[in-house]
């Protein structure tokens, strides 16, 4: 079954990035998860979908455009949106979470509109929309393996600091940790590995695979360090057979990833049943 | 009572602070030498949790300076030397998957700097933390199986492991039982005693306090008293109360009449 997978060279590319957002997803997921900002994910994915649709627009003007990946421009509306969700959370200090919604109905407003300037509301949208394995480059891969290695560099050296911070952040602060600078990283990086994922996973579904694997890896895990090793297997484990199953049954990626998750999280809530 | 020595370790003066127009502090100069033990006393709303926020550089005063270890504020650096428990950390997430040993950690993580990683030495001193405060035993359990008071004596393990010079508790003893109440007592007790530890301690509980601080200041938006432990006893008997104090705050925390 593998070998068929790996004959094509499409395929290979979108099975090297699966696995590689298969564990940086839910790595990342585990602090956005501690610091119950599950909906960031959403905002960002939504942001990147409103830069998708400005390439589009874009692009039928400026034939340079054309042969470049729109997910860089979508990159970089997530990293832009997640400064602008930052501003926001201090403008609304007593009411945080009112920054996601309004992040995630600017991203969705104009991408709607970029869109139907371009007229672009075919096979494309759906695409980006729920994730897909056809047509991935190697170019691609290379993008998504660098940010890897930014990710995976930044997680190693700021642990200790992005613990702290998840964990009680008025207390960091006061023990001296650069709390700013240290979520101003987060959110780029989020942004980031968030962009990476929409080509397998899709917009919509990105956060299912951000937050499914380490909603089932708290129900289980007996120390910090530990709620990264299951939620790097659950999240290998979702887009692996996921990616597989989409391939054979034709249908979107992005989808069988999340019902794979989807399934092991109801595996786990159903193994221990103590409350969280 | 402990000899105390004659360098300030935390200085305020005339601090003022007004939220929304309301003043909440006015002009309070207070100062804690080194060695001593200061309860800082008030009913709720007094402005104790702002005056340590204040002193912890969170918040900014509208006037009034504040110096720690003789350097102001806006100055100071060494925020190593200041171990702080927050009425907060018994508020926490308590589903949250860290260890004891992780959240004792986490007070080195400061002055450890970026890009450092715990070493032999760092173990130690969390291993020296936890027999201190007695959790050496429960240094593998999540945090969230502990009980109130197990978990305090955890919070305060974060803030000693930073070996830091005075130790501020912020109304640590809520929703926590009697009987761990008393011994957390005797252990703030043992610290100001036999290692010498500075210590401010904010309470609404004035009773079982006074048994044991050297200092006391009362708060209510201005500073009404500061001075020894024997001193606000004296006073409270023969001016304000007329008889014991201590009575009177445990008839109040029962929930019965006065």
């Amino acid at each position: 079954m593998l070998a068929v997978f790996l004959q094509y060279s499409f395929l290979r590319y979108a099975l090297i990035i699966g696995l590689l957002v298969g564990f940086l997803a839910p790595v990342l997921g585990v602090f956005i998860v501690m610091r119950r900002q599950a909906l960031i994910t959403d905002a960002l994915s939504h942001i990147t979908l409103t830069g998708i649709a400005f390439h589009l627009l874009m692009a039928q003007s400026l034939t340079v455009l054309q042969p470049v990946n729109p997910v860089y421009m979508g990159m970089g509306f997530s990293v832009t949106g997640s400064l602008l969700l930052e501003r926001l959370r201090h403008v609304y200090a007593s009411y945080k979470e009112l920054a996601v919604p309004i992040i995630l109905s600017s991203g969705i407003g104009f991408g709607v509109v970029f869109l139907s300037l371009a007229d672009e509301f075919g096979s494309d949208l759906f695409r980006y929309l729920f994730g897909s394995i056809i047509a991935v480059t190697s170019q691609d891969a290379l993008v998504v393996s660098l940010i890897a290695v930014i990710v995976i560099l930044f997680i190693i050296f700021f642990y200790k600091e992005l613990f702290f911070l998840s964990f009680d952040e008025e207390q960091a602060k006061i023990n001296g940790i650069p709390t700013k600078t240290i979520n101003f990283l987060f959110t780029v990086i989020a942004a980031l590995v968030i962009a990476s994922s929409i080509r397998i996973v899709g917009i919509l579904l990105v956060s299912s695979l951000m937050i499914l694997p380490v909603a089932a890896s708290v129900r289980l895990s007996k120390s910090f360090k530990q709620m990264f090793v299951y939620a790097f297997l659950f999240g290998e484990l979702s887009v692996a057979v996921g990616l597989l199953t989409a391939f054979y049954f034709d249908v979107a990626p992005g989808g069988m990833i999340a019902l794979t998750a989807l399934l092991i999280l109801g595996i786990v809530i159903g193994l221990k049943k103590e409350t969280h | 009572m402990l000899p105390v020595n004659q360098q300030t370790v935390l200085e305020t003066d005339n601090v003022s602070y007004r939220y929304s127009k309301q003043p909440v502090l006015e002009n309070v100069s207070m100062e804690i030498k080194k060695g001593s033990f200061l309860g800082l006393v008030g009913p709720n709303g007094s402005g104790k949790s702002t005056l340590i926020k204040i002193l912890l550089g969170l918040i900014a005063p509208d006037a009034g300076e504040i110096r720690l270890f003789g350097t102001p504020l806006k100055k100071f650096k060494h925020w190593e030397k200041i171990g702080y428990v927050s009425q907060k950390a018994n508020s926490f997430n308590s589903g949250f998957p860290a260890t004891v040993q992780e959240v004792v950690a986490m007070g080195l993580y400061g002055q450890m700097g970026l890009f450092r990683f715990l070493n032999k030495t760092h173990k130690r001193k969390i291993e020296n933390a936890l027999e201190q405060v007695g959790m050496s035993d429960y240094k593998k359990r999540t945090i969230g199986e502990l009980s109130g008071g197990q978990q305090q004596r955890v919070f305060i393990a974060r803030a000693l492991v930073s070996e830091p010079d005075i130790l501020i508790l912020d109304e640590p003893t809520v929703g926590v039982d009697a009987q761990s109440v008393q011994q957390f007592y005797t252990l703030l007790s043992t610290l100001n005693i036999e290692k010498g530890m500075t210590l401010l301690l904010v309470t609404h509980d004035v009773g079982v306090m006074t048994r044991y601080v050297s200092h006391v200041a009362c708060l209510n938006r201005i500073l009404h008293f500061h001075g020894t432990s024997e001193e606000f006893e004296e006073q409270n008997l023969s001016s304000v109360y007329g008889h014991d104090v201590t009575m009177i705050t445990h008839g109040h925390e029962s929930g019965g009449p006065l």
